[in-house]
């Protein structure tokens, strides 16, 4: 099963690099997104865990995670195909950029892939490497001066986490000894490991992958490449890579006694939501403001893995919710960014008089994003509210209480600025079939997961919590 | 082995100092060199590996890399001087402060003889890659110090005797290649929409 | 006995080093150069010349060449060249601040003669050797450590002997001494011991006044310093040769001697002297390296 999960990203690079129009590309993209998709969700079904060989193993936990990538890779490139030809009509963008577009996506898909299937974790350094260098092309796509500002800062910074990562890496396998770095086998060894070794290994991680994550502090590179790559790309690397970025720290979480680990991330965790609660009320940017969306969500999940108990499943089904609806968000903002012809918030404004469903999927989106009820992300930010009470962190629980609320009063001024009010007349283009029914997928699905949370999930991230709970 | 550790040391050193490009690369080149020789010392396992390993190391790092960020400099027609934003006086002291901060912290941790010295080493060229990274005014200087972290964290490794396989060995060189290859396009890309490569004028993206 | 025949080495060696550095030099440069026993010559010259004395200068100015000779002969007497023993084993300490004690004079000196440069040399000399201090103190600290031992010759002797790879703490150590050489040596690319003119010179504005027998003593002195610095950093690189029975170590020392002359020839002719703000990092780097070689002595 998995070389058939690798080949279908490696098909549509393929693909991309034969193709002799962007649409080609964009048709081997796709083709290559659905591919995964349906292998994925093949695998999600079946019992059995999947392995090849010892570097790369697919289970319950990679496999939650693949389905997202696979499902958001698979939004994204339909979005894309919609969203590239109004750029291309609009001149923004030439075919070769186009083309190579679906290059470094794809190659960006696998190696999220490998990172989802990784057995061992050095592979999985290697491959989120990788994920920073294939990354890091698609947000200068445009190659105008804020994308290459935006792309040096994501490349040298993110390189650095990883470095310290690695660091990481080094520490754990000096603790390891004999035993193999793989997911599996350090857990069953880690009483007899050397303690020291072995949290020094999980802080060079938190701050290393951290990095990748957007935890702050070390999310500046983060507002900036957000908000300058093409809008599916942006989808992509808020929606996905940030938990692929999550997965190598969740992979190694079993062998590290969780006295260490719990300040640490309820530390982190707190800061991410806090910076963010601070910038947002000074934000003109609508993709920089959906960027620092993603870094307090990360936080948020972060600190529900550090509450543990019941806001380990919690903070789980966060990163799901997350995902739909910044996903959402962001298809949207692209959408409307080609529309209005500008990036800035206050020069967008009444949405819902001119496209109606636009406005209800942006403003959707933001009560999705902000976690108010009846979208999904409600039930996880307050599983992680009831678990933080409950693990007796009352007083970070009451912080966390309060910057939400602050988050979505500022999320709601925007938004409300952006879809009510006066709308300026201007030509009204055609219904944008492929940019919108991904988007509207996204806000049904949250809406799903909010009205409905499935038994079946549920139980399956609690079998998940406690297999990434610490020891 | 010690030996090298130290010349590795100084030469770290000696890149995180020095106030001209390019005698920073060719202390890359020479830390590449050096480090290639560590396997061989060091690696357990059958000989071809180790030599395979050596040779990956010396290839990427004293010839490749190296290549880039000289083609990225004679393009780029920046200057000779590698401006830093901390006079060199404070350069060389903090350089030596971090050095023994990472004997310190070594010492500390219970680590002793040779591993202490390769680890302190290490940490010291991670240490000075960073500063490097932060306080340089040029891209082109914060490429190097990148490098020179990348450096460390090897150096630190090796002292640390980790064995991986050959694969993910590969995989970590072909990382550090292909980034610093992306680095140098991104460079060469920003020369022409900047018409610089003074990183302080590039702020138009904040909040 | 073996005092004086211990300090009459020096004697006889200073010259020479002086000498062979000068060769050295004119021979990288493609000249000819003056012989190598030039500077023999050239004392020969001094001491049968007259003094020529400032009018406003006191008794400062004729007791300094005496007492910087006389340090120096004192230094010489605790500085193991040829072998372990030496006639006046001395703390380190001790024998830094009689290092010091020369070049305090010599300043008092240069401003004692009311000249300008007298005063611009020793304000000069004073600065850079008051940023070399912190570089000797510490390597002397970390030779000391290496040695095991307090006094100067104790710290030479006990080097260990470890030759299958030099120990790292010991290279580190003697390249900060020779960094420390040419600076306490006023020696390029610190300073241009060749140079008279006002904007470069430092060490000699400070006894340009000086003449005959009081030049003789200083330049005499400071062969002897020369040659005192590279018995400190050769006898740190090659301990076994002050192991020799005294047929071998002697010529052994005037080996070591020359080699070191030819050394500092070379970097003189190599380097040009560096802008006086560049000594301060010069030095800061010194300083560094030689807490680092402690560093290292800690962790070995």
């Amino acid at each position: 099963m998995i070389p058939l999960l690798l080949l279908a990203p490696l098909a549509g690079v393929i693909l991309a690099l034969l193709s002799r129009t962007p649409w080609q590309a964009a048709l081997g993209t796709v083709v290559g997104a659905a591919g995964l998709l349906s292998g994925a969700v093949i695998q999600g079904m079946s019992p059995r865990v999947a392995a090849w060989g010892e570097l790369l193993r697919l289970d319950e936990l990679g496999s939650y995670f693949l389905l997202i990538v696979a499902g958001v890779h698979f939004l994204c490139s339909v979005y894309a195909y919609g969203y590239f030809r109004r750029e291309l009509e609009g001149g923004h963008i030439g075919p070769a950029k186009l083309r190579m577009y679906h290059v470094w996506t794809n190659l960006f898909v696998l190696s999220m892939v490998v990172v989802v299937c990784s057995h061992h974790l050095a592979l999985q350094w290697v491959a989120v490497e990788a994920t920073t260098l294939f990354s890091a092309p698609l947000i200068y796509l445009h190659g105008d001066r804020r994308g290459m500002e935006a792309a040096w800062k994501y490349l040298l910074i993110c390189s650095v986490g990883i470095a310290f990562a690695f660091l990481g890496i080094i520490f754990l396998s000096r603790a390891a000894g004999d035993v193999p770095l793989t997911y599996t086998a350090l857990p069953l060894a880690a009483k007899r490991l050397d303690p020291r070794f072995l949290r020094l290994a999980f802080l060079f991680f938190l701050v290393g992958y951290g990095t990748k994550m957007g935890l702050a502090p070390m999310h500046t590179w983060l507002p900036d490449a957000h908000s300058q790559a093409p809008a599916p790309s942006s989808a992509m690397l808020s929606g996905v890579l940030l938990n692929c970025a999550l997965l190598s720290i969740l992979r190694v979480a079993p062998a590290i006694p969780g006295a260490y680990a719990s300040p640490l991330l309820i530390l982190f965790g707190i800061l991410s939501i806090a910076v963010p609660a601070l910038l947002v009320a000074v934000q003109r940017d609508l993709k920089r403001l959906l960027a620092f969306s993603s870094i307090e969500n990360m936080g948020i999940v972060v600190l529900g893995l550090g509450f543990g108990g019941a806001a380990g499943p919690a903070a789980l089904l966060h990163v799901l919710n997350h995902s739909v609806a910044k996903v959402l968000l962001f298809l949207v903002a692209g959408d409307l960014i080609l529309r209005f012809g500008t990036q800035k918030i206050r020069h967008i404004h009444g949405i819902l008089r001119e496209t109606p469903l636009r406005g209800v999927l942006l403003f959707g989106g933001i009560l999705a994003i902000t976690g108010s009820p009846p979208f999904g992300a409600f039930w996880s930010e307050f599983g992680i509210l009831v678990g933080g009470i409950a693990g007796g962190h009352l007083a970070v629980s009451l912080v966390y209480l309060v910057l939400l609320a602050i988050l979505f009063g500022s999320f709601l001024m925007y938004g409300s600025d952006m879809v009510f009010g006066e709308g300026v007349p201007r030509k009204l283009a055609g219904p944008e079939l492929w940019c919108l029914l991904p988007a509207c997928v996204l806000l049904l699905a949250s809406l799903w997961l909010g009205l409905h949370v499935p038994a079946g999930l549920y139980k399956t991230l609690e079998r998940l919590s406690t297999v990434v709970a610490f020891s | 082995m010690n030996t090298i550790t130290i010349l590795l040391l100084l030469l770290g050193l000696h890149t995180a100092v020095t106030e001209r490009i390019r005698p920073a690369i060719h202390s890359l080149a020479a830390q590449g060199i050096l480090l290639g020789l560590l396997p061989i010392l060091a690696a357990p396992g059958p000989a071809w590996r180790a030599a395979g390993l050596g040779l990956a190391t010396v290839a990427v790092k004293s010839v490749a890399i190296p290549l880039i960020l000289t083609r990225a400099v004679n393009r780029l027609e920046i200057g000779q001087e590698s401006e830093s934003l901390l006079s060199t006086k404070t350069v060389i002291l903090l350089t030596g402060a971090l050095t023994l901060a990472a004997f310190v912290a070594c010492a500390r941790f219970g680590l002793s003889g040779q591993d202490r010295l390769g680890a302190a080493a290490g940490l010291t060229l991670l240490f000075s890659g960073l500063l490097m990274m932060t306080t340089r005014v040029k891209a082109v200087s914060q490429v190097i110090g990148f490098v020179v972290l990348e450096n460390g964290i090897f150096l630190f490794g090796a002292a640390s005797g980790s064995a991986f396989t050959l694969p993910i060995e590969l995989g970590i060189f072909l990382d550090l290649f292909v980034a610093v290859f992306l680095m140098g396009i991104l460079m060469l890309k920003i020369q022409r929409t900047f018409t610089h490569m003074d990183v302080r004028k590039i702020h138009t993206l904040k909040d | 006995m073996n005092a004086v025949a211990h300090i009459a080495l020096f004697v006889l060696l200073g010259p020479l080093l002086v000498g062979v550095v000068r060769k050295t030099k004119a021979f990288l440069s493609c000249r000819q150069g003056a012989p190598v026993f030039q500077p023999y010559l050239d004392l020969w010259k001094l001491f049968r010349r007259g003094i020529v004395r400032s009018t406003t200068a006191s008794w400062l100015f004729d007791l300094s060449a005496p007492v910087v000779l006389g340090a120096s002969l004192v230094l010489a007497a605790a500085t193991p060249l040829w072998s372990r023993e030496v006639p006046l084993p001395m703390h380190f300490i001790l024998f830094l601040y009689l290092m010091a004690l020369p070049r305090f004079f010599q300043t008092l000196a240069g401003l004692d003669t009311g000249s300008a440069f007298g005063g611009l040399g020793s304000s000069r000399e004073v600065a850079v050797s008051a940023m070399a201090e912190p570089a000797l103190i510490l390597s002397f600290c970390g030779l000391a450590y290496l040695g095991g031992a307090d006094t100067v010759s104790g710290m030479v002797a006990g080097v260990p002997h470890g030759r299958v790879h030099l120990r790292p703490e010991v290279i580190l150590l003697a390249g900060t001494l020779f960094l420390l050489l040419l600076a306490e040596n006023a020696r390029i690319p610190v300073d241009d011991p060749a140079t008279h003119l006002e904007l470069t010179m430092i060490h000699e504005a400070m006894v340009l006044d000086h003449a005959g027998v009081d030049l003789a003593m200083i330049q005499l002195a400071s062969g002897v310093r020369l040659v005192l610095f590279s018995a400190l950093m050769s006898g740190t690189l090659f301990p076994e040769a002050l192991s020799l029975p005294p047929f071998f170590a002697i010529p052994a020392a005037v080996v070591k001697v020359v080699l070191s002359g030819g050394l500092i020839g070379a970097t003189e002719a190599g380097m040009a002297r560096m802008k006086m703000s560049r000594v301060a990092s010069y030095l800061l780097v010194a300083t560094v390296l030689a807490a680092i070689a402690l560093a290292v002595r800690y962790a070995g």
